[in-house]
């Protein structure tokens, strides 16, 4: 009885370690979503757009940027990521995407508007989805195509290139060593739990 | 009902250690830094006013922030009839006549900064004893990141710390446009 009470708190504790390195890699970080509508000004549709998503009550919770083409913060941040004009992007607090569309596929009513935001935002919130989308996006080897393929156009551009060498933002790991050794550990401990388990109930037959 | 105790756990387990490695896996990607970065073409460099020898720092770190805040036309304008040094004291006054949307804080207030940073907003604070102004464009744990206009191409990573010490030292006055920061990079 007491050795199985001894597997017990020691799987309890490798399902805490786990646990914890979880709670110490959450970050308190806003939860504010953005929605950008970019589009050329003189364009109907995203006046039209703009109109809806400003007279809405969406607007008031979350950030709301109005992107006009041909500025410098389009050419430099939006052009060479959307896929037309007018675009419509939903982005969590971290930049990934959860909704875009782009010209005629966009909603042709405020209403309609309105709802597939919403719908998008809900589903967006759930966590598992948001990691899972944010795998996806970084994971894709189509994705990984595309980046590729983007380089050579980024290294034309000599002064962006004085901004990649910017001082060294903090550091990352390159690879996950502690939680990889963390949940070697709970598999080890596990394995070592069975073993003795499986010893106690051969030692009682 | 062992066997059944057992699945479950494993499960869980199994669950638990999935759900982490994604997580870790997303983490290696971290989000642009700095979280307030106009594009260069954006950055005004600091000019020298009339007879007057020091810069306009003030004014052109304002002058990054309202353009990363997509107000082209008010930061124009305050390039073209602005200028010379500034002191803290009645700065405020100045941008309420131009018409500058803003909030100010004096209280050497670290959280208004981090508010301002993490909003996207950036802040133009005034460092160096007060003889200097520079744009606040990112906060973290361990360092700050500044937008000089005496030098705009590249950003100076300075330790948060050493940071925040000289910013009170200088009377910890910072001042927040308040427009339409840009999105994060997808």
């Amino acid at each position: 009885m007491r050795r199985r009470c001894g597997v017990m708190i020691l799987a309890a504790l490798a399902l805490g370690v786990i646990m914890c390195g979880a709670c110490q890699s959450a970050e308190p970080e806003d939860t504010r979503l953005h929605i950008s509508i970019v589009g050329e000004k003189s364009d109907v549709q995203f006046q039209q757009l703009t109109a809806w998503f400003e007279n809405s009550e969406l607007a008031r919770q979350v950030r709301y940027h109005k992107i006009k083409a041909g500025t410098a913060i389009y050419r430099e941040r939006y052009a060479p990521n959307i896929n037309g004009l007018p675009t419509v992007r939903v982005q969590q607090p971290d930049g990934v995407v959860i909704y875009e569309a782009a010209a005629e596929y966009l909603p042709g009513s405020a209403q309609a508007l309105d709802r597939t935001l919403r719908r998008s935002i809900l589903a967006g919130q759930l966590p598992w989805r948001q990691r899972f989308q944010q795998f996806r996006q970084r994971c894709c080897p189509l994705n990984q195509q595309q980046q590729q393929e983007q380089e050579p156009e980024e290294e034309l551009e000599e002064e962006l290139e004085e901004l990649v060498a910017v001082p060294a933002p903090p550091q990352v790991p390159l690879f996950p060593w502690r939680e990889v050794l963390m949940i070697l550990g709970a598999g080890l401990a596990g394995l070592v739990g069975g073993a003795v388990w499986q010893a106690v109930e051969m030692y009682q037959e | 009902m062992k066997k059944t105790l057992a699945f479950v756990a494993c499960a869980c387990l199994v669950f638990m250690s999935l759900d982490w490695a994604v997580n870790s896996y997303a983490k290696l990607y971290p989000p642009e830094v700095p979280i307030v970065n106009p594009p260069l073409a954006l950055r005004p460099r600091n000019w020298s006013q009339g007879r007057q020898e020091n810069g306009s720092c003030m004014w052109a770190s304002t002058i990054a922030l309202l353009r990363w805040q997509e107000q082209y036309t008010l930061a124009n304008r305050l390039r073209q009839t602005r200028g010379g040094g500034e002191v803290p004291s009645g700065f405020s006054a100045r941008l309420a006549a131009a018409g500058v949307r803003h909030q100010v804080e004096s209280d050497g207030s670290v959280e208004f900064l981090e508010w301002a940073c993490r909003e996207r907003y950036g802040a133009v604070v005034v460092i160096h004893g007060g003889a200097h102004a520079v744009c606040l464009v990112h906060m973290s744990a361990e360092a700050v990141y500044l937008l000089d206009t005496n030098s705009p191409k590249k950003y100076k990573r300075i330790p948060r710390q050493v940071f925040l010490r000289d910013w009170k030292k200088s009377g910890g006055w910072a001042f927040v446009p308040l427009y339409n920061p840009a999105s994060p990079l997808p």
